[in-house]
């Protein structure tokens, strides 16, 4: 429903560089990482919004880009900051939303309002900012649609609110609905999605099943190189999961280290430490910084 | 056009524009009432103590109503009000749309880029247009009052050349909004370009060689004595449509270009 395939956009200083990635219908793809590591861009280059730089940005096979028309009508999109009429009612706003975007269910409306709770009655400019994140999700619930993007729709929400949210991403998913959401904290992700996908400085660093990514083990290497320029080419040719430190690089990876070894045979190395298990999070913290 | 969004937000417009309209109506009121002959008889020795002023302001004086309303209103008055109506329902609609995120939420529709901003656009020129119609219904519901016999026709003409002359304001703080890097910087070059424009149409009144500004500016097509009189003046105030459609047309094509 949702492809991604080495997709690239620079924009504003900030970038997602050959990122793949896909959501199939029922599935929930929480995209996770720090500040300014793509996830918003990526949002709005598959809204088709900003056009891509390469690469391919698909929903339901329509590309994002040349045919966004035909994919808005298929998406419900909720932006990171609520955007709202201001000068409008609750009410008046999603009657609004209903009118101008089309598909709008009542039924899915109401109850999700009442799950909600959130207040329809007064001007949007005088609503506190939980209650116009819960307008702006109830807008883009209220709408029947294939595909579901959600830029960090739990931040801002009270602990009923976000059970409300789950339900609705869970009805949403067995309705065959595909859902990408982005999130800034693991326990988010995992709690909202059945999938989720690390984003770092626009790179996909892991993108793995909720089930299997509680029993990922990482091991994280210690490689002394010759010389800086030669750690730097290696960081540049490994790309994901590696840190530079001078002439040391520390890398993380998941699983057998042949490919690492493989890779180091190449360069000139002059120290190997390492295999030391880490633990989940200590891997997240590893590839996303702040993102646990 | 996108009849959800253009009803959504012009019901959301009205109540913010009536203070203006009200305005505008007071103005066309008075303008009549200030025939009456003992306010006649002060507006004269007034003019007389400065009749550069009064020139220059376009306030020239008539013995007949209508062109006596459309010196007091159209010389300078209601082209200043339509210059910040302008640029105020142009930041409202089009550049705070644009900077607050809700043009990017209304381009996620899927609804075309072109009826989006149009609708927007018609939007604007209607503001400005019903600014001008409200001057208009002021005049005549003072006629009305106090000068009973009096044709409404003249009044109805001018007013209506008006209207047609000041639409490429509305187009142009339009465009202004789209290119605008934000809604203030769209108000304030709305405001300075559309009063160049006012500029040009008052020293274009002054002998010498400003009166070849009158070329530089829309508020020159407007007529008065022609459209009063009913001998004419609306094929020049014609010339303002396709005017504005050009500076709606460059508003279309910078939108479609741009990244929101």
């Amino acid at each position: 429903m949702i492809r991604c395939e080495g997709l690239t956009k620079s924009y504003e200083g900030d970038g997602i560089a050959d990122l793949t990635l896909s959501v199939l219908p029922g599935e929930a793809l929480g995209l996770l990482g720090p500040g300014g590591a793509g996830k918003s861009l990526t949002l709005r280059v598959l809204m088709g919004q900003i056009r891509a730089d390469a690469g391919t940005a698909e929903i339901a096979g329509n590309d994002c880009w040349k045919k966004r028309r035909e994919v808005q009508k298929k998406v419900a999109y909720a932006p990171a900051s609520p955007v709202l009429e201001e000068e409008a009612t609750g009410e008046n706003y999603l009657r609004f939303v209903g009118r101008f975007r089309g598909g709008f269910n009542p039924k899915k409306a109401r109850d999700f309002a009442q799950r909600l709770d959130v207040g329809l009655t007064g001007s949007c400019r005088r609503m506190s900012p939980e209650n116009r994140k819960k307008l702006s999700l109830l807008a883009a619930f209220s709408l029947d649609r294939d595909v579901l993007l959600l830029d960090e729709p739990s931040v801002g929400l009270g602990s009923l609110a976000r059970s409300a949210l789950l339900d609705a991403v869970a009805s949403a998913r067995e309705a065959g609905c595909a859902v990408l959401m982005t999130f800034h904290a693991l326990e988010e992700a995992r709690r909202f999605s059945s999938h989720v996908a690390i984003i770092r400085k626009g790179r996909l660093v892991l993108n793995q099943p909720v089930s299997s990514l509680s029993q990922t083990r990482q091991k994280v290497y210690h490689v002394t190189f010759a010389t800086a320029q030669e750690a730097a080419r290696f960081a540049a040719e490994w790309e994901a999961g590696v840190e530079l430190f001078g002439s040391r690089a520390m890398v993380a990876i998941p699983a057998s280290p042949q490919v690492l070894l493989k890779t180091l045979a190449r360069y000139d190395v002059s120290d190997l430490v390492g295999g030391r298990d880490e633990g989940e999070e200590g891997f997240l913290r590893f590839y996303g910084d702040d993102i646990v | 056009m996108i009849p959800s969004l253009f009803g959504f937000r012009f019901r959301q417009r009205l109540l913010p524009q009536l203070p203006a309209l009200l305005l505008s109506m007071l103005l066309g009121a008075l303008a009549v009432f200030f025939y009456r002959p003992e306010q006649l008889a002060g507006l004269q020795a007034l003019r007389q103590g400065l009749p550069e002023v009064f020139t220059f302001l376009g306030m020239e004086g008539s013995p007949h109503l209508a062109a006596h309303t459309g010196g007091l209103l159209y010389g300078f008055l209601m082209p200043l009000a339509v210059i910040f109506r302008a640029a105020s329902s142009a930041h409202e609609l089009v550049a705070r749309p644009l900077a607050d995120g809700r043009a990017a939420m209304y381009l996620a529709s899927g609804h075309r880029r072109g009826a989006i901003l149009l609708t927007l656009c018609l939007l604007v020129l209607l503001e400005s247009l019903f600014l001008a119609l409200a001057s208009l219904l002021g005049q005549a519901l003072s006629a009305l009052v106090f000068f009973p016999g009096a044709g409404l026709a003249p009044l109805a003409r001018q007013g209506l050349g008006f209207a047609l002359v000041v639409l490429p304001f509305p187009a142009l703080a339009s465009l202004l909004a789209v290119r605008a890097a934000s809604p203030r910087s769209a108000w304030r070059g709305s405001v300075l370009i559309l009063s160049a424009f006012l500029l040009f149409s008052l020293f274009a009144r002054l002998p010498g060689w400003t009166r070849a500004l009158r070329f530089l500016t829309p508020l020159t097509l407007w007529k008065g004595a022609l459209l009063s009189s009913g001998a004419g003046g609306f094929s020049d105030a014609l010339w303002a449509l396709p005017l504005t459609a050009v500076f709606l047309v460059l508003a279309l094509l910078s939108f479609s270009r741009s990244e929101l």
